[in-house]
């Protein structure tokens, strides 16, 4: 097991390619990644220790309010293969 | 082996190979990660490359397959052991795609090892030039050979008995039959589905894909145990 801290600029960095990927405009994609984050830093104010996977249940949840593509591939990116 | 077995076995063994899902997986990753940075004509020309890879290495592979048959046996084709042993490996075979190809869970993991595939993953992610997709191509047909080894074996043997205008055409029959899975995933891409369409379609068709891939293992060894085994017997 690996410890390492959230990083918010990796997961913006990450919605935005796979939203330009499912070809999402640019502006609703913005608009997405600000609230989830928003959403998301919210979430993670009283906590000192996450998991992986908690992060991505609540990224996905907060996803799945604005685009059910975007949450399906973040949620599914590494069981493709 | 008349010329309608063989071409039979050489068609049943491509459309085996095309349902293995490790080149598709691959490729779904490759298009997702390369449209999300590169420009469309970028992506195009790495999924070709990518494509004429996997071709490539089925190709090179059945080649091999051919020219290791008629060099190492006596008599141009495998022996009725060789081809015994062939049928339990694809009974084994039929069994372990049904139970094992896919790990269980609501995803379409596929039962290579972890470190492997997330290397597949990375390389895929990572891949920004032609001939890295080319390579990548041919890695992810040669991880899937635990399961397609039996089927260039038999179809290299099948298609020893052809005449030798007919083995090239098998030859280039089976490449393509194997690589159209990736050629219409690439047109449906065109036509505007993403990786979230594909990858929900897989998840839902992923039981009939097992069930697809078992029975092909199990019609091709009853139908090796027929015409080869009992048949040469007759």
């Amino acid at each position: 097991m690996t410890r390492k801290s959230f990083s918010p600029e990796n997961l913006v960095k990450e919605l935005k390619h796979d939203s330009k990927s499912l070809g999402l405009p640019e502006n609703s994609t913005n608009l997405i990644v600000a609230r989830v984050l928003e959403s998301v830093l919210t979430w993670l104010e009283n906590r000192d220790i996450i998991t992986t996977s908690d992060l991505e249940r609540v990224v996905g949840c907060e996803l799945e309010k604005y685009s059910s593509d975007l949450a399906f591939v973040y949620q599914n990116r590494n069981k493709i293969i | 082996m008349s010329s309608f077995v063989s071409l039979g076995i050489v068609l049943l063994s491509g459309l085996i190979l095309a349902s293995l899902q490790a080149p598709l997986a691959s490729f779904l990753l490759l298009y997702h990660s390369s449209f999300g940075k590169n420009i469309k004509k970028k992506t195009k020309s790495l999924a070709s490359s990518y494509v004429s890879g996997v071709a490539v290495m089925v190709f090179l592979l059945l080649a091999t397959s051919v020219f290791l048959i008629s060099a190492l046996s006596f008599s141009g084709s495998l022996s009725l052991v060789s081809l015994v042993v062939l049928f339990g490996v694809l009974l084994a075979l039929s069994l372990l795609s049904l139970c094992f190809y896919y790990k269980f869970g609501r995803s379409t993991e596929l039962w290579l090892p972890r470190k492997v595939s997330k290397f597949i993953s990375s390389r895929a992610r990572a891949t920004s030039d032609n001939s890295e997709a080319f390579a990548l191509g041919m890695f992810v047909t040669f991880c899937d050979l635990l399961f397609s080894f039996p089927l260039f074996i038999l179809s290299a043997n099948a298609i020893l008995s052809l005449s030798s205008p007919y083995q090239v055409l098998a030859l280039a029959g089976f490449t393509i039959l194997s690589c159209l899975p990736l050629v219409i995933l690439r047109l449906a891409i065109r036509k505007g589905k993403n990786l979230a369409d594909v990858q929900r379609w897989r998840l839902k068709n992923k039981n009939f894909f097992r069930f697809f891939s078992g029975l092909g293992f199990l019609v091709l060894a009853v139908f090796l145990f027929a015409f080869l085994v009992i048949g040469d017997k007759i």
